[in-house]
């Protein structure tokens, strides 16, 4: 090749090398101008949710509401979709968002005797069991009492609170007389009547071992539990170990998952978090040939792997309890096995 | 493969001028289709702003009082600070911006309650002020919020006015050097010949930004869509406490949400706090605010920015607060 064709070739290179340099630069500008868009702009340029919607007549394909005869409306029915639930719920709507929330209906319903003494109806159609499950559990309140209705219900002093189906239900006053919570009471049979729950129950559940479990202390954290993103679908339960004149709470959680490789590599992920995060493992005679103990911020955690679920310990609060959990919970996943 | 002919001058120079036409016919295009000014945000309306309506005049800045009573506690804690006289004069147009968030009744504590926003009107009134506007732009219908609340009625039995948002009610807001708050609708018509504002938020829990308090209550002053902001929410509130500067905040702890916030439901929900606050300091007001909920300042995002930003303090005790109790 001759050396005319040489400095010809190579000046061809930088020029593509000046161009595509350019085109890099006008790409990395695009890119950092998603970072300060206009929100008003965004909001000017893309289709407004449309509002609330108050209807006359409960949404086609839904069963009316049965209300019991003591009731009677205080306002119109709302329904409220994925795109309003803010209007309704503000900042909690993220909360039923990422469980699969699908729509809301809502009334305002007054007791006729009083007609002043009035209660909210909520219900939240979740899509499926579990995810109405887990919004139930998220908000489930300490001291609440269990409700003779459906696996998942409990009342407090002024409301009451769950689960039939795919639908997470709550009805609250603020004037919690004797005839409004039996009103509340009886509306909250007729729906589930209405709306049979079928197979109510969530297979996971069972996976936890009996032994010092907190009554109604079972959750499942769809998104982000423990502050782990990589954690979807986690099923959780309170343990309190006797402790002398006191007792230590502990959660387990459990993550089933399609293979036993994903669930390997779950495990691998989040204790790679804690320790990226300050955490520490630790030599513990207590320590369990599953999991290595690791100390996150005083607390113990420890994750483990029985075929395709990964498992563990969350936040106990010292390496014995944390143990003797973990082994219950080994043995239970044991016994689940088909 | 033939071997390619050396280029010559000739072949050069055309070849250079093809280039070029192709250069200069892209770019006269490309600036040929250039929006210069962008999508628009489709604002009809000049931006406006408020006036910073802080106190000029020294004295305490914040004062902490214990107590069951809300209008008792009020009273002090207003007294402590150097009495509501200090803040409002003869003639002055005061705007109260309540919390009237949701359409509940005032027992779940989920609104600022209206017993406590009557008392502040009515000393706003005693002062001197021409008058007391009270206003909110709810999450909920804001008729519904305003009166099953109590609010409404609370606030015209003292004698102030209700004002409620309407479209015509928000100017776009810009502040400088903001992320979120840049064309955004702004609910202005109630500040219109005002001369004072004060803030009367309760203490909440809140799911997103973890604590709904003084700053936050500012977030019922924008319209808009602006549930966009609650991916960014302490962005959105260290911005809001940038932007509006009250005479003073009320920070309402006699009841506090303690989980299940913003909205509440169940009255276990709810802990007597017992605890009444005053403050030209929202950042400190919200910093001990975060005590009452079982939390840190240094736990809620918005208020270490607010601090880092010389909004206020954080280390509420480095402003001596003046502590009382009444029973």
């Amino acid at each position: 090749m001759s050396q005319s064709s040489n400095e010809r070739g190579r000046t061809e290179r930088w020029v593509g090398f000046i161009i595509l340099l350019c085109l890099a630069g006008i790409a990395a500008g695009v890119y950092h101008k998603q970072f300060s868009f206009n929100p008003a702009v965004l909001v000017a340029t893309t289709a407004a949710p449309e509002a609330a919607k108050t209807i006359s007549s409960p949404a086609p394909g839904e069963a009316p509401p049965t209300l019991p005869p003591e009731l009677s409306a205080f306002s119109a029915p709302e329904t409220f979709t994925a795109d309003n639930l803010y209007d309704k719920v503000d900042g909690k709507a993220d909360l039923y968002l990422t469980a699969g929330f699908v729509g809301l209906q809502c009334q305002r319903l007054a007791l006729k005797a009083t007609n002043d003494t009035w209660m909210e109806w909520f219900v939240y159609d979740m899509g499926t069991l579990p995810q109405a499950f887990s919004v139930f559990s998220l908000q489930r309140r300490a001291e609440a009492q269990t409700l003779d209705l459906t696996p998942f219900a409990y009342q407090t002093q002024n409301s009451l609170y769950f689960v039939s189906g795919r639908y997470y239900v709550e009805a609250i006053t603020a004037m919690p007389t004797e005839p409004m919570m039996a009103a509340m009471r009886a509306m909250a049979r007729q729906f589930v009547a209405a709306h049979p729950p079928g197979a109510a129950e969530i297979p996971e559940l069972k996976l936890f071992p009996p032994e010092n479990l907190e009554a109604g202390s079972q959750g499942l954290q769809i998104v982000d539990a423990f502050g782990f993103d990589q954690f979807t679908n986690v099923f959780t339960a309170k343990y309190r170990l006797p402790n002398g004149a006191t007792n230590v709470a502990v959660l387990a959680f459990l993550e089933l998952t399609k293979t036993p490789a994903a669930a390997a590599a779950l495990r691998d992920a989040y204790r790679s978090f804690l320790l990226a995060n300050g955490g520490k493992e630790i030599e513990s005679q207590d320590a369990v040939s599953i999991g290595k103990p690791i100390n996150f911020m005083d607390n113990i955690e420890i994750v483990f792997v029985d075929g395709n679920t990964m498992a563990g310990v969350h936040a106990a609060p010292d390496a014995v309890s944390a143990a003797k959990v973990t082994r219950q919970l080994a043995d239970s996943l044991q016994k689940g096995k088909p | 493969m033939s071997q390619s002919n050396p280029l010559d001058r000739r072949d050069f120079l055309l070849r250079a001028a093809k280039a070029g036409a192709a250069i200069v016919a892209a770019g006269g295009a490309g600036l040929w289709l250039h929006d210069r000014k962008g999508p628009s945000a489709n604002i009809v309306s000049e931006t406006v702003s408020l006036p910073d309506f802080s106190p000029a005049s020294a004295g305490p800045k914040m004062s902490i009082v214990t107590g069951a009573d809300r209008v008792k506690t009020v009273n002090r804690a207003l007294a402590a600070l150097g009495g509501i006289e200090r803040f409002i004069k003869s003639g002055d147009r005061v705007v109260l911006k309540v919390n009237a968030a949701f359409a509940s009744p005032a027992a779940l504590s989920a609104t600022s309650n209206p017993d406590l926003v009557g008392e502040v009107a009515r000393l706003c009134l005693r002062a001197g002020a021409a008058s007391v506007i009270v206003t909110d732009n709810p999450i909920n219908d804001p008729p519904s919020c305003f009166s099953l609340t109590g609010i409404a009625r609370a606030a015209e039995a003292a004698g102030a006015k209700i004002a409620l948002p309407t479209p015509s009610s928000f100017k776009p807001t810009t502040l400088a050097d903001a992320t979120l708050i840049k064309d955004w609708p702004l609910l202005f018509e109630p500040f219109q010949g005002a001369t004072k504002l004060i803030g009367l938020a309760p203490v909440k829990d809140h799911h997103r930004a973890g604590a709904s308090m003084t700053m936050k209550n500012w977030y019922g002053l924008l319209g808009g869509r602006r549930n966009i902001f609650h991916q960014d929410i302490n962005t959105i509130i260290f911005e809001l406490a940038r932007l509006i500067h009250p005479t003073l905040v009320i920070l309402d702890g006699t009841t506090t949400m303690m989980t299940n916030g913003p909205t509440g439901g169940s009255l276990d929900d709810l802990k007597a706090t017992n605890t009444m606050i005053a403050s030209t300091d929202a950042v400190a007001a919200d910093a001990f605010g975060a005590t009452l909920l079982g939390k840190t300042a240094a736990s809620l995002p918005f208020i270490g920015k607010a601090a880092a930003a010389g909004l206020g303090t954080a280390d509420f005790e480095s402003l001596n607060p003046v502590r009382d109790h009444v029973d």
